[in-house]
């Protein structure tokens, strides 16, 4: 390899030398190119005016890289020469690293910048010489002027501009499809080995140089997303507030909402940060004189009037007003408010709290759930007393007659039939839940299961953040039973003797602001215990500001830092009655200061900064690296024991990150973790975006779709599973909702636990999962392409391009000429299109194993409800000839690209826990990665540990 | 409202009784069909206080079903087509363009993105994304001297506007939020504690102003200019805080919200029509009490599926030519239509100064994609109408159609800035203020 690159280099020296007629060449070569902009003119210009010796060098070494990293992805396939390919990786990398300083040095003794786009030049020499005359005679008869297969010409889609960045995803295509074999087409003539190797060579070569010039391997300056700055102000000060809702939406980029580069700043944010401070330590620092001031509402149900509409409950809160609860038209029993239907319910309305905070909201319930016999006898019964009572209102005995005899002919069978078989009536536990008005938001404070018999019932507890605004709570019966139109209509259902779970609450109780202490947490931690409280008013405003900052800037603060939120503590000292609110001023500016809502990564003061690639390129300090973590792991403040072993110098070994690691997913707030990672990764975020009709889908059944998948990513987690359980495991990790979905017996309670999977089931693994299923269909129709790009993009890591402009949808079964025909069939006939078969061969048969399970992933055999509905067919073929089918099929085949599916999963996790897009850089990383999460039985634990003791990690 | 009982027969009732009870989402799922809510009881007032020329950009994503839009005639003698016939009333009033785009525009689901500011957003070498000042805050930096706001920005998602910087201003969604924005005093104290609570927030801002400069000089290149970001929100929001110290002594406006409906949700397909309506009245309040003379509004965002009939618009938006869809798009747009038309309305039926609001408002209304015949994703030829504005010089009644390709949309931006009373004689790539239009 060594002694190929050497002679590569002597000849291009020599090809610098020797050439004469490059100008014309570039002539020609600028012809081709229409789109181009004005700057890439400009590069050329200088590229053919002159090639000094930097750029020779430039050239040569950035070169070097790029058949390091051939070596290394050529070699790493043979197992017997596994050893000398790691020797030569590491003589690779030491050379590059040690070229790679000469090169960083030499533009700056020159004036010209090799990371700076705008010193950039493109390698116009080679790409003239070699790269557009390969390209010429392989490529251009079909991606030419005079055809153009999958909307592609290399002679304009293929400029040598590395810089924009879709052009090199373009270059990157035409590398993979080189490097695969795939082109040109088997039938056309075959370039050398050597030829094809030194093509594929240069572009990884420049899109690297590209990368480094625009300097997008390096994680920028980035704020807090909301999520973050919630957790943030809940960590720091201790209060818990809805921050989420006050902020604008983040943008994400790389398919996550914590990228540096992605998440910018206006005037709107700065504002809304200026108000969520002031609410923030209103609320954090209580008047300690007035005392905690609770208040505690009583509704006993029995209390009702009633001749009062609703049976009104008041209660008396002081002389001048009383709160009501409004219980039910219905008589109560046994002292009890019955709540039989879906949406029914009673409330407290229109009251307001004396004070914003948490508060306690406790209902005693119980609930009387018909058990399945019961339910299927008395569904029938229902029928037969509706029918009784139509014949009651016919007079003439004739047509009476009529009618029972057509009743039982056409109605009761079926009837009956749909009583005896259908899973709905499987019943589970009702479900209560509790709705806020708060202001203009109207949240679902809290939703469960009730269980508790009627002669033992249970006192349920409901923690919301209530504001002074106007206020209602509304307590709702959540059970819906799936509405069968043909055999239950709604008038049915709605009646009362139709047996169903029901509901039963005995008393409510409102009681709050619930504090952890008088005065709270909150209030002592901003201020703190001193001598000097109550005494020395100024140094105690510099203990209580410099402390509050060290939290807030999660490092520590030297004295001068404090001076200027000082200053501004004595100028409105003055004007305040007390210190107190003084104190928040200063504390409101360090909320808003940059150090605060940006994970500064700055080199630190006491070291001279000379050059500002220094300032770019350098080893985090062991507070920043603190915050990596705790951001990482918690989306949230490092805790005191992050700070004290930063504060110690002793954040650092691999023993000791490991262990910090392990130590933060044990803690609660690793919940973050799971739910944005997993949110964002697989989608889950998108789940209730647009939800898909059907029957059995519920509000309870969509919270539980998203906790299965997050349960499940969690399950694997801390149990130390093999992440290949998340493309097929033989558990399912459910509640009992899911289970009454997925027609699973004897799962009882609404927590989530590992089950194993029925031998009959044809489920385990992310794909299965009715979360990821709905997410991928239409809203009324399952959709295999959604499906199969989902499975490319997110667990094989190879997202297809989007589809070209000008081009639809799938014809609709409409154009087809014929009313049913499957999506299946209607892709088939889009695939017919060579141009759109290019993707759709990829993506298609991934989907189509799937279609046995319908728009909300439930089990199907058919498409549509009809019994001549078209059976469904789950078999596929990959564009390789391999033959697979269904469920199965697809696990076995996703199972067999076992390093694929790694390296996207350590890919989204490095993305995710540097809060930047990869580079063709950091592809070793990520190799690394998955060779170590292979000697460690493949945990997500490992890939962890594998980030946090990554030299990326550790670096700007 | 307490008690819900689904009485047979009468879905439609029920739910609309039931109001806020339910959680909507599902409630869509149930119910695919159309439910609309309650229309709005809002009336226009019969004159303006003072004639100020204004500007509002409304922003459809998605583009609109091209066949039912786009009319086969032009000049001053055309035909409605089926989308605009909402509009008939107003037919005078506005001036339909066909044939433009931006030359840089990105295509695909990105056209808010440079609909307002005509950048070419891969110019910027080493960037992979750069945008530039939008013609609304050009106008607003002009505009916003004499107003309390100097723009308003309101979207469901995305951003329309964008500052000197080319950082994207996001929009409020929430018409409560507005409302308590642009209309109810921060606080109820007295002058001086309104006056001593501005000087509290500049310092403030002074405090972290200083920090952030510091900071500043010891970050690496890439940092500093994320951090220019923040550094121009502060020197922006100081400008705000010194702005409304001034505005301190003057009352805020009084409206009455009883015929507003502020607690329409902006997610749900129920309240699509009715929050639509209340934003636009929002807009509406603002500009006759000159609030702002500027506002940016983004009806929904781009590839996202909110319609008001429980459609999904994206999907749809990739029709490939299926008539059915077609026809559920038309759908959709003409609904769109009816809510600009109601609101051209109320600008036309308040009188100012010799004319009406809407002679003294411009309404640009569009959208920065084009699906053409077959559910493409272009940025050329987009639909476009601009409404309003006559006694600020536009002449209307008029389909102006373009050769593709050959006119920028900038044209019209610089046309519209002209008309706002701000002397510049470039924006953009345009060639020249917009033939026809003046």
């Amino acid at each position: 390899m060594i002694a190929f690159e050497r002679a590569n280099y002597a000849r291009w020296t020599e090809a610098i030398a020797a050439e004469q007629d490059r100008y014309a060449i570039f002539q020609e070569w600028t012809r081709h190119m229409k789109h181009i902009t004005t700057y890439l003119a400009a590069t050329l210009l200088s590229a053919s005016v002159g090639c000094d010796d930097t750029d020779l060098d430039l050239r040569s070494s950035s070169n070097r890289v790029a058949h390091g990293a051939e070596n290394r992805s050529e070699q790493s396939g043979r197992k017997d020469g596994l050893a000398s390919s790691r020797k030569l990786l590491v003589s690779d990398s030491r050379r590059d690293s040690r070229t790679g300083s000469t090169t960083e040095r030499l533009p700056s003794n020159s004036g010209v910048r090799s990371d700076d786009p705008r010193h950039y030049k493109a390698d116009q020499l080679t790409f003239s010489r070699e790269i557009y005359p390969f390209l010429k005679t392989h490529c251009l008869k079909c991606h030419g002027p005079r055809k153009q297969e999958g909307h592609f010409r290399v002679d304009k889609d293929l400029p040598n501009n590395f810089l924009d960045r879709d052009v090199t995803w373009r270059w990157s295509e035409v590398l993979n499809v080189l490097d695969k074999g795939e082109m040109p087409p088997k039938k056309e003539v075959k370039p050398g080995a050597v030829k094809v190797t030194k093509i594929t060579a240069w572009i990884s070569k420049e899109r690297l140089r590209a990368e480094r010039a625009r300097r997008s391997g390096r994680v920028v300056l980035r704020r807090m997303n909301r999520e973050e700055y919630n957790n943030t102000i809940r960590d720091l000060i201790g209060v818990k507030m809805q921050l989420v809702d006050k902020l604008p939406e983040d943008s994400s980029a790389g398919g996550f909402d914590n990228n540096g580069g992605a998440l910018t700043i206006s005037p709107f944010h700065l504002e809304l940060y200026l108000k969520a401070a002031r609410a923030i330590l209103d609320r954090a620092l209580v008047d300690e004189s007035l005392g905690p001031g609770t208040i505690k509402w009583h509704f006993e149900m029995e209390n009702g009037r009633p001749g009062s509409p609703n049976r009104r409950v008041r209660v008396k809160e002081n002389s001048s007003w009383r709160v009501h609860l409004n219980a039910s038209h219905r008589k109560p029993y046994k002292g009890n408010v019955v709540l039989r239907h879906w949406g029914e319910g009673c409330s407290v309305s229109y009251f307001y709290v004396p004070r914003a905070g948490e508060y306690i909201i406790r209902i005693r319930a119980a609930a009387r759930v018909p058990s399945e016999k019961q339910a299927r006898e008395e569904g029938v019964q229902v029928h037969l007393r509706k029918q009784e009572e139509r014949e009651s209102k016919i007079s003439d005995p004739l047509k009476r007659k009529e009618s029972r005899q057509r009743f039982n002919k056409w109605r009761l069978p079926s009837v009956k039939r749909h009583h005896a078989t259908d899973r709905s009536y499987r019943y589970g536990p009702p479900r209560l839940r509790v709705l806020g008005y708060l202001g203009s938001r109207r949240p679902v404070l809290a939703a469960f299961d009730v269980t508790a018999p009627l002669d033992q019932p249970k006192v349920h507890e409901v923690r919301a953040l209530l504001t002074t605004e106007k206020t209602s709570l509304n307590f709702q019966n959540d059970y819906r039973i799936p509405y069968a139109p043909h055999f239950n209509p709604h008038h049915l259902v709605q009646r009362d003797d139709f047996p169903r779970p029901e509901l039963f609450i005995d008393w409510i109780e409102i009681e709050g602001p619930v504090y952890d202490a008088w005065p709270p947490s909150s209030h002592t931690r901003i201020l703190i215990n001193s001598p000097n409280k109550g005494r020395n008013e100024a140094v105690y405003a510099r203990e209580v500001i410099g402390s509050f900052m060290r939290r807030a800037f999660r490092r520590e603060i030297g004295t001068a830092e404090v001076k200027p939120y000082l200053k501004l503590f004595k100028k409105v000292r003055g004007n305040k009655e007390s210190f107190q609110e003084a104190i928040k001023v200063p504390l409101a500016a360090v909320l808003v200061s940059p150090h605060f809502l940006y994970l500064v990564e700055e080199k630190p003061v006491d070291v001279a900064v000379k050059r500002e690639r220094e300032r770019d390129d350098q080893e985090l300090t062991q507070y920043q690296l603190a915050s990596r973590l705790s951001y990482f792991l918690w989306s949230s403040v490092p805790d005191e024991v992050l700070l004290d072993l930063a504060k110690a110098g002793r954040l650092k070994g691999e023993a000791v990150l490991r262990r910090q690691v392990d130590r933060m997913l044990k803690d609660g707030r690793s919940k973050a973790f799971i739910k944005n990672f997993t949110g964002q990764w697989l989608g889950l975020r998108e789940i209730g975006a647009n939800p898909p009709v059907a029957n059995r889908y519920d509000e309870h059944l969509e919270v539980s779709m998203r906790g299965e998948s997050e349960a499940f990513f969690e399950h694997i987690l801390r149990n130390d599973l093999s992440v290949m359980d998340f493309l097929s495991s033989d558990y399912l990790v459910i509640n009992e909702r899911l289970a009454r979905y997925y027609d699973i017996r004897n799962v009882k309670g609404d927590h989530f636990r590992p089950v194993k999977m029925p031998a009959s089931m044809q489920r385990g693994g992310l794909v299965t999962q009715a979360s990821i299923l709905s997410i991928t269909s239409n809203g009324t129709r399952t959709s295999p392409v959604r499906r199969g790009v989902w499975i490319l993009e997110r667990l094989l890591g190879d997202p297809p391009p989007p589809p070209p402009p000008n081009v639809g949808e799938i014809p609709s079964s409409a154009d087809q000429g014929r009313k049913r025909v499957t999506v299946r069939k209607r892709l088939q006939i889009h695939r017919t299109n060579p141009q759109c078969a290019r993707c759709h061969d990829k993506i298609d048969p991934l989907g189509f194993a799937l279609e046995n399970f319908d728009h909300a992933g439930s089990w199907r055999e058919r498409e549509g409800r009809r019994r001549d509905s078209p059976p469904i067919d789950a078999s596929a073929q990959l564009p390789d000839g391999t033959k697979f089918n269904g469920v199965e099929g697809l696990q076995a085949q996703l199972l067999k690209r076992k390093s694929q599916f790694l390296q996207c999963l350590s890919r989204k996790m490095y993305t995710y826990a540097l809060g930047r897009e990869l580079g063709y850089a950091d592809e070793p990383v990520i190799k690394e990665a998955v060779r170590y999460m292979r000697a460690k039985r493949m945990t997500l634990r490992s890939l962890l540990h594998h980030v946090v003791s990554s030299r990326v990690f550790h670096r700007k | 409202m307490n008690v819900v009982r689904m009485k047979p027969m009468s879905r439609r009732a029920a739910l609309r009784g039931v109001g806020a009870c339910i959680s909507l989402p599902f409630l869509e799922a149930m119910v695919p069909t159309a439910v609309k809510a309650a229309s709005s009881q809002f009336k226009p007032l019969s004159s303006s206080p003072g004639a100020h020329p204004r500007m509002i950009c409304c922003y459809i994503p998605q583009g609109v079903n091209i066949f039912n839009w786009h009319p086969n005639d032009s000049g001053r003698k055309w035909n409605l087509t089926p989308t605009l016939q909402p509009l008939a009333a107003h037919k005078s009033d506005f001036t339909l363009l066909t044939g433009l785009g931006h030359a840089h525009g990105p295509g695909g689901h990105q056209g808010h993105h440079t609909w307002l500011t005509a950048a070419n957003l891969k110019g910027t070498p080493g960037k992979d994304y750069q945008n530039s000042i939008s013609i609304d805050q050009v106008a607003a930096e002009h505009h916003g001297k004499e107003t309390r706001f100097p723009s308003l920005e309101l979207s469901e998602h995305g951003a329309l506007a964008f500052n000197r910087l080319g950082t994207p201003l996001p929009g409020e969604k929430d018409p409560r939020r507005v409302f308590n924005r642009l209309f109810v005093p921060e606080d109820q104290a007295s002058r001086k504690e309104s006056v001593q609570r501005h000087i509290e927030r500049s310092s403030v801002l002074d405090v972290v102003l200083g920090e952030a400069a510091s900071l500043k000089r010891r970050l690496g290149r890439a940092d500093q200019r994320k951090l220019e970001e923040y550094l121009n929100s502060v020197r922006e929001t100081e400008r705000r805080v010194q702005r409304s110290k001034k505005w301190i002594s003057v009352p805020r406006p009084n409206v009455d919200k009883t015929s507003l409906k502020l607690s329409s949700n902006w997610y749900s397909a129920r309240d699509r029509g009715m929050w639509l309506d209340v934003m636009l009245e929002l807009s509406y309040l603002a500009f006759i009490t000159d609030t702002t003379r500027v506002v940016t509004f983004q009806w929904s965002r781009e590839a996202g599926s909110l319609t008001h009939n429980g459609e999904d618009h994206h999907a749809l938006s990739h029709h490939g030519g299926d008539p059915q869809a077609l026809k559920k798009l038309g759908v959709i747009d003409e609904f769109h239509v009816s809510r600009l038309s109601r609101f051209l309305s109320l600008l036309k039926a308040t009188k100012e100064a010799s004319g009406s609001m809407l002679d003294h408002t411009m309404v640009l209304y569009g959208s920065g994609m084009n699906q053409g015949k077959k559910g493409g994703h272009s940025a050329k030829d987009l639909p476009l109408l601009l409404a309003g504005g006559r006694k600020l010089g536009l002449k209307h009644g008029q389909h102006l159609s373009f050769e593709v390709d050959s006119t920028p949309l900038s044209n019209v931006l610089l046309t519209m800035l002209q008309k706002m009373g701000i002397e510049r004689d470039k924006f953009g790539d345009s060639s020249g203020t917009l033939t026809g239009l003046v």
